[in-house]
């Protein structure tokens, strides 16, 4: 009985002092991505998208997947899609 | 000790409503400091801390045997073993719920630990999502079916109830746990995707790392599904391992909308597409997972596992309301961020067959849905309460499975964003001639049902397109490495290179084994009662068995009487093994139930019930499954949880630095 | 979201309702307790119910030649009325007196054959006041919980 007392007392202790304890200190872990402000974040988002989508077609290209017609399109038309958002990124002050 | 764990249980709940609140206000406005993000952080890590001391606790009582606890004197005896009077502590409802809490908040904390590298803003208000979920089962557990409470009676238990004693089996260690990992790890996502529609970091990045934990929670659900399954075959003695029951179909309609989750979050990661489905797709699943647990508490509706009606079945369907309402809400206010980039271009891309995936899975669940909650319709509507059972559920989703199955070969195939129906036709030839060629063997071996046939041929197209796509995958690389096409070095560079593309494979490998398994176990099972004295024989399918003799035996807990039967190939003298079936008899619980004899092999599985002996004690009852091919079922499900571990692992650095050159050289396009 | 998306989900929704629609009338069955049986079927055979009910005495198990259990069961909330049961199987894991069974089949001429039987595991998840008497059948709630994950 007292002993569960006694513990438990001890563990609200431990947990006060534990979560509370960062907030009056100054050293201490900063949390990752700060994300881009404004409207570059969406452009880069839209720019790693396109990148990917040629990954992917190139890959399905190269396994056969696409017919040469089918192909040179896809590639253009993301070719050109990539071109734009990278002059949007510049405009706004990114690095491309 | 049982105050402390009670009093650990007071703790969490009140970090839980400390992180709730606080990561709320944090995340709505206040500025993100590095010193109120670690508080919040370090409170989600003690909760985790908190409520594994108040397991312990009541993990201590039961194998102290303290009865004065009305918990462990209602599910634990004395004679139990001390391993079964551990697995007890969620043998019913309180522990169960205590368990919950639990994992919750272990995913939570794993989240926490891994929180560091995640974008600040979103970083707030995923602890305060993640400790909601934690708060909603704490407070259950706290105020509603607390395992701390004390025995009111007026004089001390010297013993306590014992546990069912179907419950008194090795799988009830591992089977409930896993099934509450499935559970609470897609509670994960959930808190994510609130947290980006809270704090409007919609980038790329919370739907790739949402996809990393699902993957978590689905592996562990498909794991711990099957687990039940397994369990169900060899305890319960009715020779299957699926009865459609709504406490199996409760944990089915998650692992449907995270299945479904998992391929169209694909979409969204490379077209900017399908987000508000996905979002939809992720608040059902977590919503599914919570509906199940009140599905299988409050009672409304009829199952084996006789819910007796708790008054908790409220608080599930307030809390359900609030999940679906704030995702709503949340989706409303953030509508312009969740228009799609773009529409799909072409029936003939894997944008398209992914999403009618989706619409299968979908279907699939809105069936299952149906049928769970017929009763409860029929009668709303019509006053007259009506129910469906297994002839339902088969009718339904073997057609849909067969459809979803069918789609599995096609998917991987086919080219993102377009493609053309000539193309397709070039792909798709030698797999569907072969598969044409299994069909009509099939036929002349026998087998003449439409289904089966069917599902044979399907599942062999699905195996054809996915060596096919290794093929043409090894054969592009063959260029690059230098190695002949299946050479083992070119296989592995392969399957390194694309570690995450080939684990789906392994998953899809896994699912074709299960239904070429569950279809052999469907349509060409065979089940006979027979009566045996001693030294008589039995034929049936390729098989004779023998009965020998009778032994009795007195365990701790139980009496119990096997029949020694010997088991002959028809064609061979040479026993191929003694079965031992079982009948038991529990003295603390006054309980008979019997134990399965079961040879599992390649080809098929005996399965052998004793049903009874007569009166002159010489002459036994059995009844016999053989099913065929039943073991590719468990081996097809180890395959598919090692798919899921192969993707869900992170990658190794070396992989990501060689992905951002690949990137580089893109841009320079 | 384009026509392709449109297409398809319609197409699915008219597919996938006409399905269930189609399994719903062809299997459905009549939830029904014993005394509503008794009341229905005094006229006419049942065809395609479900009964809930709770087993009462006597009962006969015989296994051969073939195994069937004949047994009676009544409204688990109470009530005195009585309808026979014949099942023609193995009889489940925990059937007992007192115990509350699902049955699957018909109800023709005075009693119910059953096609399925399943037992229930009694009590679950219900208080227990210790030291009060035993449930019918001797069972205080000590039946379970977590039997709800063992399928079937």
């Amino acid at each position: 009985m007292s002993i569960g007392i006694v513990a438990s007392l001890v563990l609200s202790l431990l947990v006060v002092w534990y979560v509370l304890g960062p907030l009056f200190e100054s050293a201490l872990p900063n949390y990752g991505a700060a994300v881009q402000p404004g409207t570059l974040g969406p452009l880069l988002d839209s720019k790693e998208r396109a990148l990917r989508s040629l990954k992917d077609l190139e890959m399905d290209f190269s396994m056969g997947k696409l017919s040469q017609e089918d192909f040179d399109q896809s590639k253009r038309s993301i070719s050109t899609e990539v071109a734009e958002i990278l002059a949007e990124i510049r405009k706004h002050g990114g690095e491309a | 000790m049982i105050e402390f764990g009670q009093f650990a249980l007071c703790i969490a709940w009140m970090l839980s409503v400390g992180v709730v609140i606080g990561g709320a206000y944090v995340g709505s406005g206040a500025r993100a400091l590095p010193s109120r993000l670690e508080s919040l952080r370090r409170g989600t890590l003690l909760i985790a801390a908190t409520l594994g001391l108040a397991l312990v606790a009541l993990g201590y009582a039961f194998v102290t045997n303290d009865y004065t606890v009305q918990y462990v004197w209602q599910y634990s005896n004395r004679d139990m073993p001390w391993i079964y009077k551990i697995t007890a502590i969620w043998g019913g409802m309180d522990g169960s719920m205590l368990l919950w809490c639990f994992l919750v908040a272990l995913f939570a904390a794993c989240v926490a630990l891994r929180s560091l590298v995640y974008p600040r803003a979103l970083v707030a208000w995923l602890f305060s999502f993640l400790s909601s979920s934690t708060l909603f089962f704490t407070s259950i557990t706290l105020f509603l079916t607390n395992p701390f409470r004390y025995l009111k009676s007026p004089v001390a238990m010297p013993d306590g109830n014992g546990l069912n004693p179907l419950l008194q089996n090795e799988y009830m260690a591992i089977h409930p746990p896993m099934l509450y990992l499935g559970f609470t790890g897609l509670a994960v996502p959930y808190a994510f995707c609130m947290a980006a529609l809270a704090s409007g970091q919609m980038s790329n990045d919370w739907i790739r790392l949402t996809r990393r934990w699902t993957l978590i929670g689905w592996t562990f659900l498909t794991a711990g599904i099957v687990l039940g399954g397994h369990w169900a075959y060899l305890e319960l003695g009715w020779g299957g391992f699926w009865a459609w029951d709504p406490v199996e179909n409760a944990s089915f309609l998650p692992w449907l909308t995270a299945t479904a989750f998992l391929h169209s979050v694909m979409v969204q990661e490379r077209k900017g597409m399908l987000k508000i489905w996905n979002v939809f797709l992720i608040v059902l699943t977590y919503a599914l997972t919570v509906f199940g647990t009140f599905l299988t508490r409050s009672g409304i509706v009829q199952s084996v596992h006789a819910f007796a009606s708790t008054d908790i079945g409220w608080t599930f369907l307030v809390y359900l309301s609030a999940i679906v309402l704030g995702a709503l809400g949340l989706s409303i206010y953030r509508r312009a961020e969740l228009k799609p980039d773009r529409a799909i271009e072409s029936f003939f891309s894997r944008e398209a067959v992914f999403l009618l995936n989706n619409l299968v899975l979908l279907s699939i669940c809105f069936a299952v849905l149906w049928g769970v909650m017929f009763p409860v319709f029929s009668e709303a509507v019509t006053g007259v309460k009506q129910t469906v059972g297994i002839p339902f559920f088969n009718a339904v989703n073997v057609p849909l499975f067969l459809a979803l199955i069918l789609l599995m070969g096609v998917g991987p195939s086919i080219a993102w964003k377009r493609s053309s129906l000539p193309q397709l036709l070039r792909s798709f030839a030698i797999p569907f001639l072969l598969a044409f060629v299994v069909a009509v063997a099939l036929v002349f071996a026998g087998i003449v049902e439409f289904y089966p046939v069917l599902a044979y041929a399907i599942s062999f197209f699905g195996l054809m397109t996915i060596l096919g796509e290794m093929n043409r995958g090894l054969a592009a690389q063959k260029s690059i490495t230098n190695a002949s096409t299946w050479s083992p070095s070119n296989v592995a560079t392969l399957w390194r290179r694309q570690r995450i593309k080939y684990g789906a494979h392994v998953i899809h490998f896994g699912v074709l084994l299960m239904t070429v398994a569950i279809t052999a176990s469907m349509a060409h099972k065979i089940e006979r009662e027979f009566t045996l004295g001693p030294g008589e024989r039995f034929e049936i399918g390729r098989f004779s068995l023998e009965l020998n003799e009778f032994h009795e035996e007195r365990q701790a807990n139980y009496d119990g009487i096997q029949a020694h039967v010997t088991l002959r190939a028809l064609t061979d003298e040479k026993p191929l093994a003694v079965l031992a079936p079982e009948l038991r008899f529990y003295r603390k619980n006054k309980e008979t139930t019997t134990e399965v004899a079961l040879r599992m092999g390649q080809r098929e599985d005996v399965y052998l019930v004793l049903a009874g002996i007569d009166e002159t004690g010489t002459k036994a009852s059995m009844k016999i499954f053989i099913n065929p091919l039943q073991v590719w079922l468990w081996y097809g499900a180890v395959i598919m949880v090692l798919g899921g571990v192969i993707v869900a692992i992170p990658a190794p650095r070396g992989a990501r630095v060689r992905d951002s050159q690949t990137t580089k050289v893109a841009q320079s396009v | 979201m384009g026509k392709v998306f449109i297409s398809l989900v319609i197409a699915f929704i008219v597919c996938g309702g006409a399905l269930v629609y189609q399994a719903t009338r062809g299997t459905s069955s009549l939830v029904l307790s014993p005394s509503e049986v008794l009341s229905k079927g005094a006229s006419r055979d049942l065809k395609r119910i479900r009964v809930g009910g709770r087993v009462v005495d006597p009962i006969t198990y015989q296994t051969e030649p073939q195994m069937v259990l004949s047994f009676r069961v009544k409204n688990p909330t109470g009530g005195e009325e009585v309808v026979p049961v014949v099942y023609k199987g193995l009889k489940p894991d925990m059937f007992a007196a007192g115990r509350d069974v699902l049955i699957d089949g018909d109800y023709m001429g005075g009693s119910i054959q059953a096609a399925k039987l399943q037992t229930q595991c009694p009590s679950k998840y219900e208080p227990v006041v210790p030291g009060a008497a035993p449930a019918e059948g001797g069972q205080p709630a000590q039946m379970n919980g977590a039997a709800q994950m063992i399928g079937q």
